[in-house]
């Protein structure tokens, strides 16, 4: 298999050293007797195929979110290995470093035999157009996966899915979504309860300023920092632009625009909400970290983050956090939540020496042993329960329950290139009042014009 | 036993001191290339290969890893007409008019106190000032980083307690304030080295040249300008030259603590050149930036070295 020379790799193999030895040494063994013909055909072939994969490494390299995750995807692969007799090896990335890394290996077909990776037009969709990744329709076919997956999750980008006929790049594993995290003892307080209209979201955090409280914790300071303030705006864009408009900009439709009234609308909104007081002061300074430690301490009443958070949540506070998605602006669209997406997906590498140990490894993976492992981590597996196991959590409860009731949504960053690089500095610009909401949709749309053109 | 002399004696010699290299009319032969090799091939292998490979790249449209194409001269008309470049050319040329003055006035009056001045604890302040330079930038861009924290930071705090509360900013938050903010935490790191080479020069300067001054009359600023500044001048230029090219050259102070947000206001070109080559992808723009970043620093450094031989000339 490949070569996977990577930083930090992390030999899972240890625990299963012994029984893949023994697997192996008897699969030879096995193997040699039968081609005596000692033993029927299919003991032959099962001694074959043992002896063989039990000298390979299954290399697999996992966008982990945080050291937890890692050491139980770890655990679960070894667990794997171990029972298959194959030696697997596990790599964690970060999310920057796994994007470059693996178009840098895939390009020259290294890299590993299964990685688990970002969802993103200016990656996955990379990785399929030069084939570097194998279609994984067939498999779909071959395991039901299709059936263990809601179709929103399995169809996000509604454009390379399940119909047969086109490439199915990768397969969903767990799902995140970005909405306002509380502190349900403030509100408790006030006698306070999550909004289920936007003209309810702004009078509560009317309500929180008048009682004394910043609302919103946000941080600024680093590009792209979990926590920032990109968030705050992205939802609310997702209440003022039709889902179908987002997809079509993450597409880089370049028959679709960002000067459009939503966008102004949306910043419209967030502005006038820097102007009340809502976010706290020096954004701009204050990092995604001073923003979680704010609303973990019980400055702030509320942060709008990422569910990736929900262990560090859960953990930090004396409080239990719990979760609501933004409201509806038309209350004739559906409810749609931004950055609910599967979180990254799990692609087989064309150059892997054995796709048929891949496919194995990755059915495993899919299953409901694994997305039982997400569950009790807090994680929203997308993998359908028959019947959803009790919540760790009321914060995963409420999670849960917000992504039955939307539809998936965006991270309006992902365009990528020139977009993507310029997105948080033309957002700066509105939460320090240099610019207009109608000046930020138009840098937008200059922004993307250039992110279309190459840049 | 006096040595007997013969044709082929001489001819042994003459070939003994070819190969040893002492002798030869090239003034040392083979082997001091020889010993110069590994040099030579790290060298090349690290710093002539990138830099020939960055200017190749700089010609071509490439996200690095699909097929090249050459663009000719596309990526440096792109990069003349780049607002956010020449934003972050001004910004370093600002980081270094500041970067070769504020260093070198610090680290060259701590030299003059640390020489001049009679004190106990010499060594000890000379290790406490030298210090901020071995500290990794990493740590160096954290520390500053909660120093001027909006909420914890301890400047505010200070200028809280002292009265000075109408002074306080989100300093990182400020598009006014970020730049500055970052040059003194750089700044913090550049004079332990300037003072160290001041040192090195002052000591060197005979205590006979002083009393002669006192002699006649100096004052300690006539003493100061006359007597010292002269010993200094030379080293002066070598303390221009390394803070003008680390000037330049500032990239993990301004990624860590800003990543050249906000709205851009501390985007400096190295920062620039890794955003265009590893997060766009756009390899040849990013080289491009590259190249112009290099023939800045060269043209700096080409100047500050003709301002030393001047130095020299005049000494």
């Amino acid at each position: 298999m490949s070569d996977g020379q990577e930083p930090h790799s992390q030999d899972t193999s240890d625990a299963a050293y012994g029984r893949r030895e023994f697997l192996g040494r008897t699969g030879k063994v096995v193997a040699a007797t039968a081609l005596a013909g000692s033993f029927s055909g299919v003991a032959r072939a099962a001694g074959a195929a043992r002896s063989r994969v039990a000298s390979k490494t299954l290399n697999v390299w996992y966008l982990t979110g945080s050291p937890e995750e890692t050491k139980y995807i770890t655990s679960a692969t070894a667990m794997w290995g171990g029972h298959h007799g194959v030696k697997t090896s596990v790599t964690p990335y970060d999310f920057d470093p796994m994007n470059r890394a693996l178009k840098l290996a895939l390009s020259s077909h290294r890299g590993p035999d299964v990685a688990y990776a970002n969802p993103s037009p200016d990656d996955e969709f990379v990785y399929q157009k030069n084939k570097w990744i194998i279609d994984l329709n067939p498999l779909v076919k071959k395991y039901g996966w299709n059936k263990r997956f809601a179709p929103s999750v399995m169809n996000y980008w509604g454009t390379l899915c399940c119909d047969g006929n086109r490439p199915r790049t990768g397969i969903p594993f767990d799902l995140t979504a970005v909405d306002w995290f509380y502190n349900p003892k403030i509100f408790a307080k006030y006698g306070l309860k999550p909004p289920t209209t936007f003209a309810q979201l702004e009078s509560l955090l009317a309500t929180l300023k008048a009682k004394g409280y910043t609302p919103i914790g946000v941080g600024g300071l680093h590009v792209g920092d979990p926590g920032s303030l990109s968030f705050v705006f992205q939802q609310v864009v997702h209440q003022t632009v039709p889902r179908s408009v987002l997809q079509r900009q993450q597409l880089r439709d370049p028959n679709v625009s960002w000067n459009i009234p939503g966008i102004v609308q949306a910043a419209t909104i967030v502005q006038n909400w820097v102007k009340k007081g809502y976010l706290n002061q020096n954004v701009l300074a204050l990092s995604g970290s001073d923003a979680d430690s704010m609303f973990l301490n019980g400055e702030t009443p509320m942060i709008v983050n990422g569910t990736w958070k929900n262990q560090q949540y859960l953990a930090g506070t004396n409080f239990s956090p719990r979760f609501f998605p933004t409201p509806r602006i038309h209350p004739n669209w559906p409810w749609v939540m931004g950055g609910y997406s599967p979180n990254n997906v799990w692609m087989i590498s064309s150059y892997a020496s054995s796709q048929q140990t891949a496919a194995t490894y990755l059915d495993h993976m899919l299953g409901e042993q694994v997305a039982t492992i997400l569950w009790n981590n807090s994680d929203i597996p997308a993998y359908r329960f028959k019947k959803t196991p009790k919540p760790r959590s009321q914060l995963q409860a409420d999670v849960y329950a917000a992504m039955g009731k939307t539809e998936t949504g965006f991270f309006l960053a992902n365009v990528g290139g020139f977009f993507t690089t310029q997105y948080n500095p033309t957002l700066d610009k509105l939460w320090s009042l240099s610019i207009t909401p109608q000046q930020l949709a138009q840098q937008f749309q200059s922004n993307y014009k250039q992110a279309l053109a190459g840049g | 036993m006096a040595e007997r002399f013969s044709v082929g004696t001489v001819r042994r010699r003459r070939r003994a001191s070819r190969v040893h290299g002492v002798g030869s009319r090239l003034g040392g032969g083979v082997s001091p290339y020889l010993y110069l090799l590994p040099a030579f091939a790290v060298y090349g292998a690290f710093f002539l290969l990138p830099l020939y490979r960055i200017v190749e790249y700089s010609f071509l449209k490439w996200d690095g890893y699909s097929k090249q194409k050459w663009v000719g001269f596309a990526n440096y008309e792109r990069l003349a007409h780049d607002p956010l470049f020449w934003r972050a050319f001004r910004h370093n040329m600002v980081w270094m008019g500041a970067g070769i003055t504020v260093p070198t006035i610090i680290g060259l009056g701590l030299a003059i106190l640390l020489v001049r001045q009679p004190m106990h604890g010499r060594t000890y302040y000379r290790a406490v000032f030298f210090l901020p330079q071995v500290l990794a930038s990493i740590v160096v861009a954290i520390v500053w980083q909660w120093i001027y924290s909006p909420s914890s930071g301890a400047l505010d705090a200070v200028l809280r307690d002292v009265g000075l509360g109408r002074f306080q900013e989100a300093w990182l938050g400020s598009t006014t304030w970020a730049l500055p903010a970052i040059f003194v935490a750089w700044a913090w790191t550049a004079y332990g080295l300037s003072m160290v080479i001041f040192i090195a020069a002052l000591q060197s300067v005979d205590e006979e040249y002083f009393e002669a001054a006192k002699i006649d009359g100096a004052s300690r600023l006539q003493q100061l300008r006359h007597v010292l500044l002269p010993f200094v001048r030379r080293p002066m230029t070598v303390v221009i030259l390394v803070n003008a090219i680390g000037a330049l050259q500032v990239f993990d102070l301004v990624f860590v603590i800003t990543n050249g947000g906000p709205a851009n206001a501390t985007l400096v070109l190295s920062v620039y050149v890794y955003q265009n080559v590893f997060q766009i992808l756009d390899v040849g723009y990013g080289s491009a930036n590259a190249v112009a970043l290099a023939i800045a620093i060269v043209l700096a450094s080409m100047f500050f070295l003709r301002l030393r031989g001047m130095a020299e000339r005049n000494a």
